[in-house]
């Protein structure tokens, strides 16, 4: 276990690599650079201004030594100031990120608890009305977008009903239940086209498992079909279900961006459009890697409970 | 003949299909006694494991179909129970060993656990109970220092291994049938005869009634009393061991003791395999079913299916079905099935279909 574990950090560890260079590159061959949004489109033709500010901000060197220094600095957290509000960059990623992972994880939760039943019920009704029905959902889900499924809650649940605040951000340790109050919409509306995709993927590897030659044999024992569906099946139609949550998770934070705008969520997706809008190009580099690293944490911690299931990976 | 324990009578199974409604099992009979051995030997897809799944109820309901015939387990209609009762023949009275141990163990659960689930369901008792009977199961199949294998995951066993242990789930509950649906065919020649021996012995033990299907001719030699021969989804011929290798009565019996590899055959004198694809109950047309491939047939064998009869060596329960050993027109009664192989020109011809069939291949 300890040996895979290595292995799979060690081949992390090489794609941090990777993509610390490929948000350097990707930013650096963008039309304009961090010295011409400094001074303005009016400032940066004044070419005696403009090559002065780029020998101060190191824009002269190689690209090599460029990308030497900003790994080096942002090893120690240090991604320098934002060209768009000064601020340290670091220090920004960590406090929009806390609303960020907060609507993530509720997304997810959310998507879970919903998914799981109804495709287990899809899959044991294959093809009768309540697969069909499930199947319904799962598809509408797919196809609904979310923010305007967020729009359609907030003209439902806060203009109408009054129920719920329609939009701002309260962290979850200064108060548990406001805080869930303002982020259930943007977490259904954040969830709605991943549980279609996760209703599919459970009813199709439960109907898989369901064939299998050992569903047969415990089925042979004599034990009832509930025993067999939830001892033997689900366990197994898990698998692939968690490899998806894993791949899904960067897709979730893509989400993010137009949920947290539609509901004024000052998170990282935000962060990002507003970043990519005004050229604050340091930021823009530092999300990259942020969601990279994100990414891969996630996909991490997905191996690890995958293995948790799959006694064929622990001693693997 | 001793009294039937288990009786399986004109049954008739098929499958709800996108192309329709296909027979898998045509008529299929055979009669299981007390204790007694017997084998059902049939190539690939001759509808050995769906007869095998329809004693237990185990085919998809969505789409298999009883459409005809009846099971009966000591006179009691199986086929006529419900679900909730077949749960309680299900491994208690009848249990089931499959073809391949690799794919029916569950993975993630550890064989302690699999073997003693089948306990607690027909039996009950506490926790250790279960396990000191799990363990005394293991070590009876010949699992080496079975208490430090209880927590162990199917993966960690080799094949022969795991289907010991398939075995001894099958044993866990003292059913009086055991159905072993090709037991040895996933296994390696080396295991195949412990295996084959380890079944016979424990069943012999227990006082179980074993069904054993397979498509090995060499495996039926061994172990089992009575022999099933099955084509296209009913029964061609039926006898004791000693009688069926003896004196083999119809020509699909003769093929498959001719395709039997033999130590004592002569290096020179090739395998003889029967030519042709495999049988397709699909495509039956009312008259002999395995016509298309038989290098004997005449006309009359076109135009209706040939009954079960007695074979003409006369002993007692061997029945053939085949029109050439019709007491009146047969013109298979004398024949010497390991000289005559049939009509030359029969023979070419059916190579030849089968190879367009195959696509062009020789
Ligand atoms: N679930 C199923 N649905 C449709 N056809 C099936 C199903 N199971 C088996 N069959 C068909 O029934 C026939 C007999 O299969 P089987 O009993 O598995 O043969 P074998 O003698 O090799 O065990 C085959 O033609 C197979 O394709
Ligand atoms: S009935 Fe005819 S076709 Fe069928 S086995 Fe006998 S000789 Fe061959
Ligand atoms: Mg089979």
């Amino acid at each position: 276990m300890v040996g895979y574990f290595t292995r799979r950090l060690a081949a992390a560890a090489v794609v941090v690599v990777l993509v610390s260079i490929i948000a350097f590159a990707i930013v650096s061959v963008l039309p304009g650079d961090t010295a011409a949004a400094l001074l303005g489109e009016e400032g940066a033709r004044d070419s005696q201004r403009y090559e002065a500010l780029r020998v101060e901000l190191g824009l002269d060197q190689p690209l090599v030594v460029r990308y030497a220094n900003w790994v080096a600095n942002a090893a120690t957290g240090d991604f320098g100031r934002s060209l768009r509000t000064g601020e340290d960059i670091g220090a920004a990623i960590l406090s929009r990120a806390v609303p960020t992972v907060q609507l993530a994880l509720m997304a997810l939760a959310i998507a879970i608890i919903i998914a799981i039943p109804v495709g287990v019920m899809s899959a044991v009704y294959y093809r009768r009305w309540p697969d069909n029905l499930g199947t319904l959902f799962a598809l509408t889900a797919l196809a609904t977008p979310g923010f305007w499924f967020g729009i359609m809650l907030i003209l439902l649940f806060s203009v109408t009903l009054r129920w719920l605040p329609p939009s701002g951000y309260i962290p979850f340790f200064v108060d548990p239940l406001g805080s869930l109050k303002l982020m259930i919409m943007p977490s259904l509306a954040l969830a709605t086209g991943f549980t279609g995709v996760l209703i599919r993927q459970v009813r199709s590897s439960v109907l898989e498992v369901l064939n299998e030659d050992y569903i047969t044999t415990a089925r042979s024992k004599g034990l009832s079909r509930s025993t067999v569906l939830f001892g033997h099946a689900l366990r197994n139609a898990l698998l692939p279900v968690v490899t998806l949550v894993g791949l899904q998770l960067g897709g979730l934070f893509g989400g993010a961006a137009t949920v947290e705008t539609v509901f004024s969520i000052p998170g990282l997706g935000r962060l990002a459009v507003d970043s990519i809008f005004y050229r604050d190009f340091t930021m823009i580099q530092a999300l990259m890697l942020v969601l990279a690293l994100s990414v891969l944490v996630a996909s991490l911690l997905t191996d690890l409970i995958y293995s948790r299931i799959d006694p064929r990976i622990r001693r693997g | 003949m001793s009294a039937a324990l288990l009786e399986v009578s004109e049954l008739e199974v098929a499958f709800d299909t996108r192309r329709g409604r296909v027979k898998a099992v045509d008529g299929l009979s055979f009669r299981l006694g007390k204790g007694e051995i017997i084998a059902l030997v049939g190539e690939s897809g001759c509808g050995k494991s769906v007869a095998v799944k329809s004693v237990l109820k185990l085919l998809p309901e969505q789409t298999a179909r009883y459409e005809a015939g009846s099971i009966t387990l000591d006179g009691r209609d199986l086929l006529g129970l419900d679900e909730k009762a077949m749960e309680a023949v299900r491994g208690r009275e009848i249990a089931l060993i499959f073809q391949d141990p690799m794919s029916s163990l569950n993975p993630v659960l550890t064989i302690g656990k699999q073997i003693g689930e089948a306990i607690k369901r027909h039996q009950g008792g506490s926790r250790q109970e279960i396990a000191h009977r799990t363990v005394d199961l293991l070590r009876r199949v010949g699992i080496p220092a079975p208490e430090t294998r209880l927590n162990a995951y199917p993966h960690e066993f080799s094949g022969g291994m795991r289907q010991r242990v398939m075995i001894a789930m099958a044993l866990s509950c003292g059913p009086r049938v055991i159905l072993a649906d090709e037991i040895t065919t996933a296994l390696d020649v080396t295991i195949q005869a412990q295996i084959i021996d380890l079944l016979k012995s424990l069943v012999a033990d227990a006082g179980a009634a074993v069904v054993m299907i397979t498509h090995d001719m060499g495996v039926v030699a061994g172990a089992a009393e009575r022999v099933y021969v099955m084509y296209a989804g009913a029964v061609v011929e039926t006898a004791t061991t000693e009688d069926l290798f003896s004196r083999p009565a119809m020509p699909y019996t003769w093929g498959l003791l001719r395709s039997i590899p033999s130590l004592d055959r002569p290096v020179h004198e090739p395998l003889v395999p029967i030519e042709g694809l495999p049988p397709n109950v699909a495509l039956l047309d009312g008259g002999c079913r395995f016509r298309p491939r038989c290098p004997y047939r005449r006309d009359i064998c076109a135009e209706a299916e040939p009954p079960l009869a007695p074979a003409p060596d006369g002993a007692e329960g061997h029945l053939a079905r085949c029109w050439g050993l019709d007491p009146v027109r047969g013109w298979l009664r004398d024949t010497d099935w390991k000289t005559d192989l049939g009509d030359p020109a029969a023979r070419a011809q059916i190579s030849a279909d089968a190879a367009k069939i195959k696509g062009g291949k020789p």
